[in-house]
């Protein structure tokens, strides 16, 4: 009898589930930002003496069956299990009963990308081109997770917050995890303007309609405003040149025009700054300021150019545009590094190809060195070639060399490994600032190396206090 | 009762997550408890006397719900909601219906007993499960 209440009720889960709830509910309240159903989302603060004890949060509660909100228990599992998520909210409790979900979320300060644009108009090109790839890098978190690809399904300027230099994309209340072989989705949403046409009921959405969302984010930070159908029609002839080709095939009505990957859409974009600043270098003599680039990609200030006027394809011809064109071509440099700050500079460089090929060669050579170091230890533990190496027996020796070239050297150069996007998938170091995860990791080979001279103190007597 | 206007129900069937949810709302008016345990009886094929004695409840106690010349109070109904194997949306209609409080989940009780309808539990489980936590048990209810 007594068995036959564990099967279905785990007392375990339920206590989870219980605390989970509890902690959501002890939070007071800030101010409500949107009042459901089926979501309403509150700004709250955690109550004093529990985990994370003041801090601001969210805190979403969606009603009804189906699986609204339930990505962000699929968020949760992965960030448990240790999934790079830098741009993606940070789930700290969420608990389901009935038909209601509750869930707690980091509050990501910041300014929304909408109130961004609507504030200082559009945006400067390569300034849209690096908020596309920050949110394509974050779409590529979702579309990675264990689970199963996270589709989004209402990326839109106003669910990417921008902070500085960081950019997280929020709001995952319609999320759901892709499956191979459904037709459609069941229930429809998104926001018009934003959401893909198979949105709308022709099709099962996919990581395609994130793509989708993502190129009409970036068309919205040219245009200044919501890309509509005159835009599509006239083949985006308000964007600059070099972009139009990638945010149209990005808006393509047919998924499977669209870029496959984010993750495809996003190295477009890195090389069209590429192939820009190449071409900077040999036609110093085009360089043209950045407000004139802005202006004239400002649609309604000129007629729509028919498309035949100009190449099609600009960021595929080698040669510049002719000096009399309008110049609705890309500028030539990224006028904002220079107010990005070292750290900034530093960061939108190791973005491009170029860094990221050299970062990954540096990274073989740090493990090439590894494997070579501790292929000699392993010789000199097997075949001491000092006198002092063979008076100790064999295990003292492997402790002293494998624990100093092992442990203790995985750890000195962990903060010097190349981490690219995928910060927060390295351990240790990858959650906090670099100086921090330095202090941590080396404050950890300091352990190692006190805890190796101990065993090897133990195992072979006099051996580190003699010799000091 | 003024009647809402096309565009209210517009919105809120836009705003209803489902649309089962929506005729939820909407489709419990006139309906009495008797009337709607004895549909959910049909709809399960059980019988009530199976159904009052697996809820615990006293025979004529029960036989007088089920026929209308009483009424329940919350903590009678739940036990029948488990007895009939009930879901949550079936067992907060029935609550409903009776004019008693839906459950809520953000009382810890009603969220217990949220779980184990959500998981299939049978009443002594739920019971288990409510006391080990320090809870109110649902039954037994005789009268």
């Amino acid at each position: 009898m007594g068995n036959s209440a564990s099967a279905r009720i785990d007392p375990g889960e339920l206590g989870r589930e219980l605390a989970a709830l509890e902690r959501i509910q002890a939070c007071t309240v800030e101010r409500v930002l949107k009042q459901g159903p089926p979501e309403t989302t509150e700004l709250v603060r955690e109550p004093a003496g529990g985990p994370g004890a003041g801090d601001l949060r969210i805190r979403k509660t969606f009603e009804g069956d189906g699986g609204v909100g339930a990505a962000y228990e699929t968020l949760a599992r992965a960030q448990a299990a240790g999934a790079a998520c830098d741009r993606l909210p940070r789930v700290r409790a969420c608990a389901q009963v009935g038909e209601t979900r509750f869930v707690l979320l980091d509050y990501v300060e910041g300014e929304t990308l909408q109130a961004l644009v609507e504030g200082a108009g559009p945006l400067p090109a390569p300034q849209a081109v690096d908020m596309a790839i920050q949110v394509c890098l974050a779409a590529e978190e979702l579309h990675a997770l264990p689970a199963g690809p996270l589709i989004h399904r209402d990326i839109k300027p106003s669910n990417v917050i921008v902070r500085g230099e960081d950019v997280t994309l929020i709001d995952l209340g319609i999320a759901r995890v892709w499956r191979p072989g459904a037709e459609r989705d069941t229930v429809r949403f998104g926001t018009p303007g934003f959401a893909p046409p198979e949105q709308y009921g022709y099709g099962q959405t996919s990581v395609e309609s994130d793509v989708y969302a993502i190129g009409m984010v970036l068309a919205f930070c040219l245009l200044g405003k919501v890309p509509g159908q005159e835009e599509r029609a006239n083949g985006f002839a308000g964007l600059p040149a070099g972009l139009r080709p990638l945010v149209a095939r990005a808006a393509s009505f047919d998924p499977t025009d669209r870029y496959p990957t984010a993750a495809a859409f996003r190295r477009d974009l890195e090389n069209v700054f590429v192939a820009r600043d190449e071409r900077e270098v040999g036609d110093a003599q085009h360089a043209r300021d950045f407000s004139d680039a802005r202006k004239a990609s400002e649609p309604p200030s000129r007629s729509a150019p028919a498309p035949a006027d100009r190449p099609a394809d600009s960021s595929s011809s080698p040669e510049p545009a002719p000096a009399d064109q309008p110049p609705d071509s890309f500028p030539r440099r990224r006028p904002d590094s220079g107010s990005l700050g070292l750290r900034g500079r530093l960061r939108a460089w190791c973005a491009r190809p170029a860094a990221r090929r050299v970062g990954r060669a540096w990274n073989v050579v740090l493990l090439v060195w590894l494997a070579f170091s501790l292929a000699i230890s392993v010789g000199i533990v097997v075949d001491p070639s000092t006198e002092a190496d063979r008076a100790l027996p064999l295990a003292a020796r492997a402790v002293e060399y494998l624990g100093i070239m092992g442990p203790v050297q995985i750890l000195l150069l962990l903060p010097f490994a190349y981490k690219g996007s995928r910060r927060s998938a390295f351990p240790l170091v990858g959650g906090v600032s670099w100086p921090r995860g330095l202090a941590r990791s080396w404050g950890l080979a300091a352990l190692c190396l006190v805890a190796t001279f101990v065993l090897v103190e133990l195992l072979a007597p006099g051996t580190v206090v003699a010799s000091g | 009762m003024e009647e809402p206007l096309t565009e209210e129900l517009l919105d809120e069937l836009r705003a209803a997550p489902s649309l089962s949810s929506y005729i939820d709302r909407h489709s419990l008016e006139g309906k009495t408890l008797a009337g709607y345990l004895n549909e959910l009886l049909a709809a399960k094929g059980l019988a009530r006397k199976d159904v009052v004695k697996a809820a615990g409840i006293g025979a004529t106690f029960g036989y007088q719900i089920f026929t209308g010349a009483r009424g329940a109070s919350r903590d009678t109904l739940l036990p029948l909601a488990f007895a009939m194997g009930l879901s949550v949306r079936e067992t907060n209609r029935l609550l409903k219906v009776a004019g008693t409080n839906e459950l809520y989940p953000k009382v810890r009780r009603d969220a217990i007993v949220l779980y184990c309808l959500d998981r299939g539990a049978t009443l002594e489980e739920v019971d288990d499960a409510l006391y080990s936590f320090g809870e109110k048990t649902l039954g037994p209810h005789g009268e």
